[in-house]
């Protein structure tokens, strides 16, 4: 949060924003971040601040890899065999991801 | 008015861990991070290499802990320099508090460094620090689920620790499902076997990360 925040911090300095109204930020399901939680932090962080009412959006993003033996993607859930061919992760190309997508405000 | 920003959250952290091992490479330091679960062994597997290897390569050890100062007590018994880091609470170590510990070493006289990581399947993975390799310590009374319930940090691992083998016959840990586990989320990996206590599988892990040293000297040296 405290990172989130600083870099929250340099861009509305940077764009001159007086009010914020908006943070988007994606999260892989890898990272093991709870979006509750997360919400939650952001709540208790921001509301006795300039910031206070400005809603966090979190996008999720789906875990993906493509095979080891097969080389086609597949979707990370439970198992993290691959569905075609039993094959395990080659390369994880999505599911890691902990970035603030854009802010909103004037 | 929308403004992108398209910054990663763990930045700052990534530019510190960058810049760690700038400074452990131009000492010709391999830096290995241990993570597990609290009380999977990690310790007492520090404890068995150093026995093992400290006549061999210079070796010092980063202690990561809530609270206490006991395993770093532990690590001192055995002669090599150590450095506790509390974190008070947090869950993981970061980049810049090994920036600090490294510090209080005398990096001129080292070869190998450990960080024993804050014990903690979950944020230890998403945090670079500079190291060379990962290992993931897992023991048998965890359960064989462990890899599929926290899948990154298997993933990250350049090699999984399964301690406490002694144990596996009074368990109904199923080994086959484990190693299947393992092998799906990182391929490339190497699972060893070993007891910390009993002091079986020291061997094949002593000798496992003898080759990754030498390995990372290597690729240091462009060879």
């Amino acid at each position: 949060m405290e990172n989130m925040l600083s870099i929250i911090n340099a861009q509305i300095q940077a764009n001159n924003l007086k009010t914020l109204h908006k943070v988007k930020i994606v999260v892989g399901s890898l990272t093991g971040i709870v979006p509750e939680s997360l919400d939650f932090c952001w709540q208790i962080c921001t509301e006795n601040s300039n910031y206070a009412g400005a809603a966090l959006e979190i996008e999720q993003r789906q875990a993906a890899a493509l095979c080891s033996k097969c080389g086609r993607e597949y979707p990370l859930k439970e198992d993290y065999s691959c569905p075609l061919c039993a094959g395990g992760i080659g390369q994880i190309i999505a599911g890691k991801e902990l970035y603030i997508d854009y802010l909103e405000g004037d | 008015m929308e403004i992108k920003v398209l910054r990663k959250i763990l930045s700052h952290n990534e530019h510190q861990a960058e810049n760690n091992r700038d400074i452990f490479h131009k000492h010709g330091i391999v830096v290995i991070n241990m993570m597990s679960s609290p009380g999977a062994g990690k310790t007492t597997i520090l404890e068995g290499t150093i026995d093992r290897l400290k006549a061999k390569y210079k070796m010092a050890v980063i202690e990561g802990d809530l609270m206490t100062s006991r395993d770093a007590e532990r690590i001192h018994n055995k002669g090599v320099p150590v450095v506790q880091i509390n974190t008070e609470g947090g869950c993981h170590l970061s980049a810049g508090m090994i920036y600090k510990a490294s510090h209080e070493l005398d990096l001129e006289n080292l070869e190998i460094i450990f960080i024993e990581n804050v014990g903690n399947l979950v944020c230890p993975g998403a945090f670079d620090l500079g190291e060379n390799f990962k290992v993931v310590v897992s023991s048998v009374p965890e359960g064989d689920d462990k890899p599929l319930k926290y899948p990154l940090m298997f993933q990250e691992a350049r090699a999984c620790i399964l301690n406490k083998v002694d144990l596996l016959s009074h368990t109904n840990f199923n080994l086959h499902n484990f190693l299947k586990d393992v092998y799906s989320l990182n391929n490339k990996g190497t699972v060893l076997q070993l007891s910390a206590t009993a002091g079986t599988g020291f061997d094949d892990w002593c000798r496992w990360l003898e080759g990754e040293y030498q390995w990372e000297l290597a690729k240091k040296h462009g060879k």
